[in-house]
């Protein structure tokens, strides 16, 4: 069976990802966060104004506060240079690959 | 004064010269620098060259012209983006030495999506291209896997850049406006003409003629449609005792060979020839057979006419377009139609009516009228710059998804550049499907919508939310509700975004509750859970009278506008003559859309002898697509790309868009059918009713509808008189360049008018001044 540049390029990505993928989680040091939303917080009466007060502060809670803290999850910095290295040498052996790809078939 | 011209020539040094686009190059370079127009021609050619053209034939093509050999990068060695930056400052440096300034040059790409070139404009000239085609672009699903298709797209950069676009036919022309949304302004249609041989024509070596023969110049191209042109050939030929050849060109894979060879026996593949063997089959050939599905201009057909042959072509805009009546048409999808074509032609000589239309052909279709028509456009160019763009942020649904708010988005790009410099924040859609290709992402600053933040927020001068009521438009709901900035209302209910909001967590259950009880409170009768966010924002864009009264039933503080919903008008628009009808129904295939009234219409046996297409993407349930294509007559295509849409609606003689359910939106789809000269069928509601009464055909109940088609069919009149002013409605109004104007005028109006406080938060944000929740909360009643 001919094997396509597609497909070669296909289990290359699968391969890179699943390495990249448990280098990024066991460096991940944070628990994993479940999402919470503020609470909704009307005023007595329900009125117009206060439901808007309500939706306001929620909204600003929730995308603002909750959403940026969500957003954290680095790497620790012993991962982050394995993944560093891991990269910087599969980018040089990809290079290499490709050159000689070229000279063999290219010319 | 005249001014002088400098050509990116690289293409002359690539192998593509010796085909269309070079040879088109060529002769066009040549005719523009021997008409004497410019003060001096320059060809810039690379240093880095491929050996393609040798010194000699260097001197011997540009004889009359100065040869400049630059270090230009090209990407097989470098990518495009780092060959670009390279590209542009030679060229910029090369610019600032010469002894004439930049406003004096105009200068011209003769082959921008020439692979592996990277050609650039430099700053400050007049910048041209020569456009060929969007056949990649149109028949993406075919050549994604055929090229790079990455670099191609990221091409489109320099074909927003140009100045004026040189189109090398009128449907070109259409397709880049229709397409992409060029204005027509900045696209000339300058055609060209048939490509012969330097030297004699010559016979091919060790070829027997046959007596009989049919010429076939082809490519191996799908698009080129060979498998129906040999099918054709073949029942023509059974009719005549299998007395003919077709002879095929060009070097067709021997798959393709194969395939071709099991339809018929009597193919002769010549391979590839050079232009003076091609020349001398043109001259033997009695007629000339070119079935294709799409073509920039037709080379074939010119060099048939040039060979005084007849020609069986496909009948497609661009062979209509040199003539209406000198060749033999037929559907190039029907077998029989081409066969009955090649019938009438052979065995008869060209009638005096065509012999005439052929010389008009060939006096129109000439190389030097071609340059003065290049010419004259360049001359033509007084498109002014805007020093001072806003740089802004857009929140859009992905360009290559089924959301129409995507396309209208892409599709005002070229305006907006005018105005704007933009970055693009896009949501991922419902479903995998690539409806068009994305060039965005590869000519413009693209973020996932997610990655914007309050930090995001103070790079821009606005910020654009478009508003939906579908799951594209998630983030970009959760950062209006926030952050102020300028929101473009699309449905004015948007119930179920905020449903799927609460169903993925975006936000709480009890959030999308309030935003219900807010609507109710304040007795919107206009919208659905559209409040808060209206009330959040600097400025509002809304595409109707009924949105803006919606929304300034929430807050008349906020300022807001109508702007018309744009949509590109095709410079070809069909004629139609309404002898039998074709009804449509197209964008969404929904329940609310009005499937139903199709299918009633269907029902009543007085439609039996109309024709019913259904086309767009698929909403409704399998069952309900099944029972409507059991009809004999209707016709059910779902998920179709734009260029089958744009096809499909142009055959229809009347769309039907009747909503069941009115939200407040507008429809891209009646804009597009009204563009195409459709007569479209509303119903008198919201948006509908405010389009022009004698431009499309109201109807207040279902019941009408019928009533109205019973009227329309006996009266083609009317008709014609609706189509031709929808059309004119359509390029009066919607025009991209009035919604970038429109986009520009709400930032600076609303700066000056609306709500102190949202102006307040923006200034805070804008100053970096927001650290805390309660700084987004201050001076808000809480």
């Amino acid at each position: 069976m001919r094997i396509t540049k597609s497909k070669l390029k296909e289990v290359y990505h699968k391969i890179d990802n699943k390495i990249t993928g448990i280098i990024t989680r066991l460096g991940s040091s944070e628990e994993k966060i479940v999402i919470s939303h503020p609470e909704i917080l009307v005023r007595d009466d329900r009125s117009l104004e206060n439901l808007f007060g309500a939706a306001r502060r929620y909204d600003v809670e929730d995308f603002f506060v909750l959403h940026k803290e969500k957003e954290k999850r680095d790497l620790s910095i012993g991962y982050r240079l394995l993944l560093k290295s891991y990269q910087g040498s599969r980018d040089g052996a990809m290079s290499i690959a490709k050159k000689i790809y070229k000279l063999r078939y290219d010319r | 004064m005249k001014k002088h011209i400098i050509v990116d020539g690289q293409i002359f040094q690539t192998l593509a010269r010796h085909r269309g686009m070079g040879r088109y190059s060529e002769y066009l370079l040549s005719s523009i620098i021997s008409s004497g127009s410019y003060e001096s021609a320059t060809i810039i050619l690379s240093e880095n060259n491929r050996g393609e053209l040798t010194s000699s034939e260097e001197k011997l093509l540009f004889k009359h012209a100065n040869v400049v050999h630059l270090n230009l990068f090209d990407s097989s060695e470098t990518n495009v983006l780092d060959a670009e930056v390279h590209n542009k400052i030679v060229l910029n440096e090369y610019i600032e030495n010469l002894n004439f300034k930049s406003i004096e040059i105009d200068y011209l790409l003769l082959a921008p999506f020439q692979e592996p070139l990277v050609s650039v404009f430099p700053d400050e000239v007049s910048k041209f291209l020569v456009f060929y085609d969007l056949i990649p672009y149109l028949y993406h699903e075919q050549y994604i896997h055929k090229m790079p298709f990455e670099k191609y797209l990221s091409h489109y950069k320099i074909l927003f850049e140009a100045d004026k676009l040189l189109a090398i036919s009128e449907s070109v022309k259409s397709d880049i406006c229709l397409y992409l949304g060029v204005s027509s302004q900045k696209v000339e249609a300058i055609h060209g003409a048939a490509v012969r041989s330097n030297t004699p024509a010559r016979p091919i070596s060790n070829f027997d003629l046959p007596k009989k023969f049919i010429l076939m110049p082809t490519g191996d191209d799908p698009r080129k449609n060979n498998a129906k042109g040999v099918e054709g050939f073949e029942l023509f030929n059974s009719k005549n005792d299998n007395s003919y050849q077709l002879i095929i060109t060009s070097n067709i894979h021997f798959s393709e060979k194969v395939k071709l060879q099991n339809l018929s026996n009597n193919l002769i593949f010549t391979g590839n020839l050079d232009e003076a063997e091609l020349d001398w089959l043109y001259d033997k050939s009695d007629v000339v057979m070119f079935v294709s599905e799409s073509e920039g201009l037709g080379l074939p057909v010119l060099e048939a006419v040039g060979a005084g042959s007849k020609v069986v072509c496909s009948s497609i805009d661009v062979f209509k377009e040199i003539s209406n009546n000198a060749f033999y048409y037929c559907d190039e999808t029907n077998p029989i139609s081409i066969s009955n074509a090649l019938s009438s032609a052979v065995n008869k000589k060209l009638s005096s009516a065509q012999e005439s239309e052929y010389k008009r052909i060939l006096d129109y279709y000439d190389w030097p009228k071609t340059a003065t028509r290049a010419i004259d456009a360049m001359k033509d160019n007084q498109l002014a710059h805007s020093n001072q763009k806003k740089r802004i942020a857009v929140f859009t649904p992905r360009p290559d998804g089924i959301s129409a708010i995507g396309k209208v988005v892409s599709e005002t790009h070229p305006s907006m550049l005018k105005y704007f410099d933009i970055d693009y924040f896009y949501e991922e859609g419902p479903a995998n499907i690539s409806t068009r290709p994305n060039y965005l992402q590869y000519i413009s600053n693209y973020y996932p919508a997610a990655n914007f933040s309050v930090e995001s927020y103070a790079d821009y001068d606005a910020v654009f939310y478009h508003i939906g009521n579908s799951e594209y438009h998630l983030q970009s709901i959760a950062n209006g509700l926030y952050l102020p900035g300028y929101v473009i209302v699309h449905d004015t209910n948007i119930s179920d975004a905020y449903r799927v909001m609460a169903e993925r967590d975006v936000i709480s259950r009890a959030r999308a509750d309030l935003e219900s009880e807010i609507t109710k409170k304040g007795g919107y009768t206009l919208s659905n859970h559209l409040a808060t966010i209206v009330t959040n924002q600097i400025g509002i864009i809304t595409h109707s009278d009924y949105a803006l009264n919606a929304v300034r039933e929430i807050s008349t503080e906020v300022y807001s506008q109508k702007v018309n919903l744009p949509t590109n008008t095709p410079t070809i628009v069909k004629q139609r003559d309404y002898k039998s009808l074709s009804f449509g129904l197209a964008g969404i295939i929904a329940d609310i859309k009005g499937t139903e009234v199709i299918e009633s219409l269907v029902k009543n046996p007085s439609n039996n002898k109309h024709s019913f297409l259904l086309f767009g993407y698929n909403y409704s349930t399998d069952s309900t697509i099944k029972r409507l294509n059991s009809y004999s007559n209707v016709m059910v295509e779902t998920n179709v790309t734009d260029l089958d849409f744009v096809k499909k609606m142009k055959k229809l003689d009347v769309f039907v868009n009747y909503r069941m359910k009115y939200q407040g939106e507008t429809s891209l789809s009646t804009l597009e059918a009204m563009r195409q000269g459709v007569v479209v069928i509303v119903r008198n509601v919201g948006w509908y009713a405010e389009l022009p009464d004698d431009a499309v055909v109201k109807v207040e109940s279902i019941e009408d509808v019928a009533d109205k088609i019973n009227e329309l069919v006996n009266n083609p009149q009317i008709l014609k008189d609706i189509s031709k002013k929808a059309v004119h409605y359509i390029q009066k109004h919607h025009t991209h360049e009035e919604y970038a104007r429109g986009m520009l005028n709400l930032i600076n109006s609303s700066n000056k008018t609306t709500t102190s406080e949202n102006l307040k938060i923006n200034k805070m944000l804008l100053n970096h001044k927001v650290k805390s929740m309660s700084d987004l909360l201050k001076g808000r009643k809480l």
